[in-house]
């Protein structure tokens, strides 16, 4: 399958690129520019045929379309997409009641709620060309009003919240096209973000996210899981 | 008897931000009434207590302004009531496959930031209130549990938002006092809810007062249908 993986240089996302052409997959990497990329240029000189490298900064709406058009011109079809971007607020002493910033609540907003819409829709044409189109949005348990009892991580939470909203939209927009769209909690995962005392490495998350894409179907849609598949609550 | 209470309410000049105002203005609140404009607010009959607060919640500045002309009349503020809000129906803002991400953002900038910063400007004035609530006006169109047909993507994305905003604010100052709550005011014939809607703007505004007079700091947090009952996530 072709899988298209946002956010693909560090963390999660590079692992899925390990992953999926580990297993013969074919990937777009996408990153945005200024990123280290250095660990996702180790893969694709090892698996120049199975790896290609996207300028996908996923914020600018007009450069996403362009990576778009220039993919169609090199692939037959998308068949995931793995909306995995995302971004906490750069000054976290921003992120308390009293301190927050707009400018900077509004850009994670943005990257981690309002581009997965974007990119999706940029790479329609793509996905509708696939036999089995899937979209993947990683999102986070933080996103869960339910869970959510206590203080702090406003921006995060709140662009959580918001791209598990976006989530339903698209799932119900695209259940007419077959195309089934889930918000998928990775765990918390020792990561840039995840920080190091988080309960999962990556390998394993990534392990439990390629199951549930694996086995994604249209009866799944709008659904929020956690990377072992069980249903979160909102 | 209720005790005449402190009132900010933004998006006060129509729809049910002016209902609330009238009925606050009936039972003997002092109204601190935002808006834009103030054509529809300069006809109610004020006794007195109706103080005209020119905000426009986009902006900072505006805002900043607003909290100054508040302590010119109080030192507190009871309950702050973020009403104002905008659903926008153009494809841009509303339907999958045409999304602007600039559309999207201008909702999310009046729906969500706005409340965000208007508590977070008031929150001084809050805190010299008694038993000072701050209510967000948020939907149904913002429940995920409800969501389950397509459309109104940036107006659904901004509540969601706004209610998670209510969520974190509710858990962070309860130790402080202050309750923080949503409600689904209904489908309400306002510019917004049309005129086919099942509520009129005054029956919805006085829903909305009945939940907000019986709130304590246990209900903080919480997601009210307009009858008082929760509304799922």
């Amino acid at each position: 399958m072709y899988i298209l993986i946002t956010g693909a240089n560090r963390g999660i996302g590079l692992e899925l690129v390990r992953q999926c052409v580990a297993r013969g997959d074919r990937v777009g990497a996408g990153v945005r520019s200024g990123s280290d990329t250095r660990e996702l240029q180790k893969i694709v000189l090892k698996h120049p045929d199975h790896v290609g490298v996207l300028h996908l900064p996923v914020d600018q709406q007009a450069l996403v379309q362009e990576a778009a058009l220039h993919a169609a011109q090199t692939l037959d079809a998308l068949d995931v997409l793995v909306n995995n971007a995302g971004i906490n607020p750069e000054t976290p002493a921003e992120d308390t009641f009293g301190a927050l910033q707009e400018a900077s609540v509004l850009h994670v907003l943005h990257v981690n709620a309002v581009a997965p819409l974007i990119v999706a829709q940029a790479f329609m044409p793509l996905l509708k060309k696939s036999p089995r189109p899937r979209i993947i949005n990683i999102t986070s348990e933080m996103g869960s009003l339910a869970d959510k009892t206590y203080g702090g991580s406003y921006a995060y939470c709140m662009s959580k919240a918001a791209l598990n909203m976006a989530t339903r939209g698209m799932a119900a927009d695209l259940r007419k096209d077959d195309i089934p769209v889930v918000a998928l909690d990775p765990g918390w995962v020792r990561t840039d973000m995840g920080g190091p005392s988080a309960s999962l490495s990556p390998a394993e998350s990534v392990r439990g996210i390629l199951r549930v894409i694996d086995t994604l179907t249209l009866k799944d849609t709008g659904r929020y899981l956690d990377y072992t598949g069980r249903d979160h609550r909102w | 008897m209720v005790t005449a209470l402190r009132v900010l309410i933004t998006g006060a000049n129509r729809g049910l931000g002016l209902a609330l105002v009238r009925l606050c203005l009936q039972r003997g609140d002092h109204v601190f009434a935002a808006a834009r404009r103030f054509d529809a607010l300069e006809k109610l009959d004020s006794g007195g207590r109706l103080f005209p607060v020119p905000l426009d919640v986009d902006s900072g500045e505006s805002i900043a302004a607003a909290v100054d002309t508040v302590r010119e009349h109080a030192v507190g503020l009871d309950l702050l009531i973020n009403n104002a809000g905008i659903f926008p129906r153009a494809p841009a803002y509303a339907s999958f496959g045409h999304i602007e991400a600039a559309a999207l953002r201008e909702v999310l900038q009046t729906n969500t930031i706005g409340p965000l910063l208007v508590a977070q400007a008031f929150l001084p004035l809050l805190h010299n209130g008694s038993a000072a609530r701050i209510i967000n006006i948020t939907s149904q169109q913002g429940s995920l549990q409800w969501k389950t047909r397509g459309g109104s993507l940036s107006y659904s994305v901004s509540k969601a938002a706004l209610n998670m905003l209510t969520r974190v604010m509710a858990a962070e100052l309860r130790p402080q006092g202050i309750i923080a709550a949503m409600i689904h005011p209904g489908w309400v014939q306002t510019d917004m809810g049309s005129a086919n809607a099942a509520l009129s703007a005054d029956q919805s505004a006085a829903y909305v007062l009945r939940i907000v007079d019986r709130l304590t700091l246990e209900d903080s947090g919480a997601f009210f249908n307009y009858d008082g009952s929760p509304h799922p996530w």
